[in-house]
């Protein structure tokens, strides 16, 4: 055989490999073409219309944009209210007016949202992990129950909690009076039993969003742990023999060894928990319907009520880039800090 | 705590399950909750929140919810369409996934970054124009549109890259030899090698799948083919004030995921852990 024609048969073999690449690859990638990737263009187009999906779309550019994120100034409103006796700093509230007040509301709703999740969800996930890698019996099946809550679907979950949070007799009222009672007996004092309207109450908004939190923490906690497990399985038991050997304590092992090895999956948890409570729907859909007074109507709660209830499509498609970007920007910030604490391999 | 069980006191050991017991109650009680609530009458209910039974046990409730509010058709709905989403996304994702781990060709690199991209990208963002795209083909109100947009998934056709690029080339190689095409060896060889990540994908579709909820309620307005996130916002809805009866929904809606996770346990929590190390 000739250099040539063993240099053909081996570009043809090389073409051939690739024509079957593509057509493994052909059932996914159409599906990433025409429900991904176009859509996401589409969106984009979306955005800068305005369309009620009846006529066609209108373009209108950045409008949608500037009227979400557009805030007013109005120096007259100030003095006026400057005038009427207000303070200082609490006249600012007629100072700087937003033009879609509710998309403000959501926006400050999902961000709070977020950092309360990720709060009272990956410390506590972190220290069942460490508490559950023993070889101690029974692990197993706390690390089951513990998970339950993450295969649960969250729209039943949603229903229960709507009625454990109940105002009138739920369970958590109900127990926390029991609790009153015990006080009361033992004490003498007359304290009310508590009627605490954890979900509705319209004069304590703060804590509707705060009960949504807790609810969404404790169903994201299974999960969290289920990682920072794994990636404490996967510390080398030589490192920790070692320290051992040489006296470390327990906690000098956990400060010096396991956390530093574990910080990039502290990080991976951190940004999956992020994209994931930024997402919030059935919750507030279920328990609150945003509400009292919007108190806990989130991001994508708002797109939905704009999108398919006012069928304002491109200033639906707005928000969800609006969103979109408080993701990524949040993400990339978390990338840029990320160096100065995890620990690379 | 880590270190050999030998080396706990009882005293700590004590504290330690005692912890992990209080934290379980909490994981547990809402569950708890739903299960006795669905069994007592709507009267015995508050007047007795924690009690764990009523006067008698009402299994009248599910018949009441299977029949009359139609849960059972939609959990039939719900199968039928997990069951398509879980067959068609791990077809989707072995053959991408044999694509990206045995196949030089063109522009590979950058078609899975781009796969993996995907999932950075909020749902919310395509929701609109895939609506739009139903609207097109006419799908709005059937079941295609609960399955077919959601036969590609980025994180399947990773988690099925990984396994494969885990197998030794020589496998292959042998079989080549002896004559057998690409499309065999993945589904002659390969396959069967990969059960437990097909175990794995199969959990992460099915659990996906039945708990989806903001897709269904814009795409599907006809009764008769809701799923069952929907059938319980409807029981929530129309029996407001019968808390037995949206527990007992809510019980149906739960109780096939728990049972497949409390027979597959290894390959939910195996699905979550690897991605979670590779990320």
């Amino acid at each position: 055989m000739t250099a040539l024609a063993r240099r053909s048969t081996a570009s043809s073999r090389r073409r051939r490999e690739a024509l079957e690449g593509y057509l493994f690859l052909l059932p996914s990638i159409l599906g990433f073409l025409i429900f991904f990737a176009g859509p996401l263009l589409l969106s984009l187009y979306y955005s800068l219309t305005n369309w009620d999906l009846l006529t066609p779309p209108k373009t209108v550019w950045l409008q949608n944009f500037t009227q979400a994120v557009k805030l007013n100034f109005r120096p007259d409103a100030y003095s006026s209210a400057l005038a009427e006796g207000k303070g200082f700093f609490s006249a600012f509230g007629s100072l700087i007016v937003p033009n879609d007040r509710i998309f403000w509301i959501a926006l400050g709703n999902t961000v709070m949202y977020a950092v309360g999740v990720i709060l009272l969800a990956i410390a506590p996930a972190f220290l069942l992990a460490y508490l559950l890698n023993s070889k101690l019996r029974g692990m197993t099946f706390f690390r089951g129950l513990y998970y339950l809550p993450v295969v649960a679907s969250v729209v039943a979950v949603s229903l229960v909690y709507l009625w454990v949070f109940y105002r009138e007799g739920g369970a958590v009222n109900f127990v926390l009076g029991l609790f009153v009672k015990l006080i009361n007996g033992i004490l003498g004092t007359h304290i009310p039993l508590p009627v605490i309207g954890w979900l509705n109450d319209p004069t304590t908004p703060k804590l509707s969003l705060f009960t949504l939190i807790v609810l969404t923490a404790w169903r994201m906690i299974g999960y969290d742990m289920v990682i920072f497990l794994a990636a404490l399985q996967a510390v080398p038991h030589s490192l920790i023999e070692a320290c051992w050997v040489d006296g470390g304590s327990r906690n000098t092992i956990l400060r010096k060894i396991v956390i530093p090895l574990v910080t990039p999956t502290i990080f991976y948890v951190l940004i999956t928990n992020l994209i994931d409570v930024l997402q919030v729907f059935s919750e507030p859909y279920i328990m609150t319907r945003g509400g009292p007074a919007n108190a806990t109507i989130t991001l994508v709660y708002y797109l939905y009520q704009k999108g398919f209830m006012r069928f304002q499509m491109g200033y639906a498609s707005a928000l969800a880039w609006i969103s979109f970007a408080l993701i990524f920007i949040i993400t990339t910030v978390q990338f840029r800090l990320s160096s100065r604490w995890v620990v690379e391999e | 705590m880590i270190g050999r069980s030998e080396r706990v006191p009882f005293f700590r050991r004590f504290l330690l399950y005692f912890f992990l017991t209080l934290v379980g109650v909490i994981m547990a009680y809402p569950f708890f909750f739903m299960v006795t609530t669905s069994l007592k009458t709507n009267q015995d209910t508050f007047a007795s929140i924690l009690a764990p039974f009523g006067s008698k046990l009402e299994w009248g409730n599910y018949r009441a919810v299977l029949s009359t509010v139609n849960m059972g058709r939609y959990m039939l709905n719900t199968v039928f369409v997990a069951v398509c989403v879980m067959a068609g996304q791990i077809f989707t994702s072995m053959m991408g996934g044999y694509a990206f781990a045995r196949f030089k060709f063109p522009g590979r690199d950058a078609i899975f970054r781009a796969y993996l991209g995907t999932i950075m990208i909020p749902f919310m963002v395509i929701l609109i124009p895939t609506y739009k795209l139903m609207l097109m083909f006419n799908w709005v109100d059937r079941y295609q549109s609960l399955i077919i947009p959601w036969l590609f998934t980025a994180s399947g056709t990773f988690l099925f890259r990984q396994f494969f690029k885990g197998i030794p080339l020589e496998l292959e190689e042998a079989a080549i030899i002896d004559g057998a095409g690409r499309f065999r060896i993945l589904w002659g060889i390969f396959a069967p090698l990969a059960l437990p990540a097909v175990a794995t994908q199969a959990t992460i579709s099915f659990l996906y799948a039945w708990n989806s909820f903001i897709w269904p309620l814009v795409i599907i307005h006809n009764r008769n083919n809701y799923v069952v996130t929907q059938g319980l916002a409807d029981i929530q809805g129309g029996y407001h004030a019968n808390v037995p009866y949206i527990m007992a929904g809510s019980t149906l809606a739960i109780l096939p995921t728990v049972l497949a996770f409390l027979l597959a346990q290894k390959y939910f929590v195996e699905g979550v852990a690897t991605t979670g190390l590779k990320g």
